[in-house]
């Protein structure tokens, strides 16, 4: 006999904008499920941008802010993209924060590499690939950071990076080339 | 200056975007390190290699995942709490206008109440004929308050 019931809708993992949705009308369980989806990537991109000591609080504040103003995500745009924005955003608060002066986008990349770096130069680079390359990275200008970031942590596809920043397919492809010639200079360079 | 001409450099583009894709894949790394090119690609596959094999590391929660998770489950339940609806508020809280008007309320009907009951003195044949002059105006002044305070209440 064919058994025409459908197969449990567990099967399937809920798609993020209709987690969002019932954290939205007060389901916990959906709001953690979501965090336990993110964590991972969030905690990975702040890894690339914070001192190691720093990493859990900042990454506390994201999921604080994502948690404080779900009620007022509208579904207009993917809601990775808006966890992104957030995240982005929270790390730029930090280096603000650190600096109590107005910091120009300029100095925040000098921050960033300035900390990565002292971080970095208390641990031998050569026992540990994840800091060199973050140090690396720090060095690389904001937009090929963004690039590398965008494709290896948040794992976004192409033609959505592509989307995100406003350009052609093939513009983004050129840029992602650049980023990793520039990387691999740099890695070529912290090695000798 | 470029090495390569255009068409070329489009090439490598798209080379380099698609060996990163199946990186992102989970395609096996060994395979990919025997589809690496020779030149300048292969260089720049090496670095992809070791780009996504950093993000894969830089992944790692420790415990951090279950203190992060404990403080939010405190913020879902203090966030819960502020959507509920204020407790009424007790007397002792209410607004002086409210306050004012709720006391000459029961002023009011005190004193219609003392005035009311109290046995008049006048002749029993007098009653029917209205001793009582000031009822209508305490039913009226009762009212006026009671409406005050409800407007009050509504605006509050």
């Amino acid at each position: 006999m064919i058994n025409l019931r459908k197969s449990p809708p567990n099967n399937v993992p809920p798609i993020d904008e209709e987690l969002v949705r019932l954290a939205q009308m007060g389901k916990q369980d959906s709001f953690i499920l979501l965090y336990e989806r993110y964590l991972p990537n969030v905690i990975a991109r702040v890894r690339f941008k914070v001192p190691a000591g720093d990493v859990e609080d900042v990454t506390q504040e994201i999921f604080i802010a994502v948690l404080k103003s779900l009620g007022s995500f509208k579904g207009q745009s993917k809601f990775s993209t808006w966890i992104w924005t957030i995240t982005n955003r929270k790390i730029v608060d930090y280096y603000r924060s650190r600096k109590s002066s107005l910091i120009e986008q300029d100095d925040y990349k000098e921050v960033v590499t300035r900390n990565l770096s002292n971080h970095t130069a208390s641990v031998d680079s050569h026992q540990d690939d994840l800091m060199t390359v973050q140090h690396a990275l720090g060095t690389l200008p904001q937009n090929y950071q963004d690039i590398l970031l965008m494709r290896f942590v948040d794992e976004m596809p192409f033609n959505e990076i592509a989307l995100q920043n406003g350009q052609s397919l093939e513009a983004t492809k050129s840029l992602f080339r650049r980023s990793a010639a520039a990387l691999a200079k740099r890695l070529e360079g912290d090695h000798e | 200056m470029n090495k390569f001409s255009k068409p070329q450099e489009q090439q490598l583009d798209d080379l380099l975007s698609e060996f990163a894709d199946r990186v992102m894949s989970g395609e096996n790394e060994t395979n990919m390190q025997e589809t690496i090119a020779q030149g300048e690609l292969a260089e720049l596959q090496k670095t992809v290699l070791r780009m996504k094999a950093a993000a894969q590391k830089a992944r790692t929660t420790d415990n951090a995942d279950v203190r992060i998770r404990n403080r939010l489950l405190m913020e879902w339940k203090k966030a819960r709490e502020a959507e509920r609806p204020a407790p009424k508020r007790f007397i002792w809280n209410w607004t002086f206008p409210r306050l004012a008007l709720a006391g000459g309320l029961a002023v009011l009907i005190i004193f219609s109440a003392v005035t009311l009951l109290t046995p008049s003195a006048a002749p029993l044949t007098a009653t029917s004929s209205g001793s009582q002059p000031w009822s209508p105006l305490f039913i009226i002044a009762g009212l006026v308050i009671i409406a005050l305070l409800l407007w009050h209440n509504r605006h509050d």
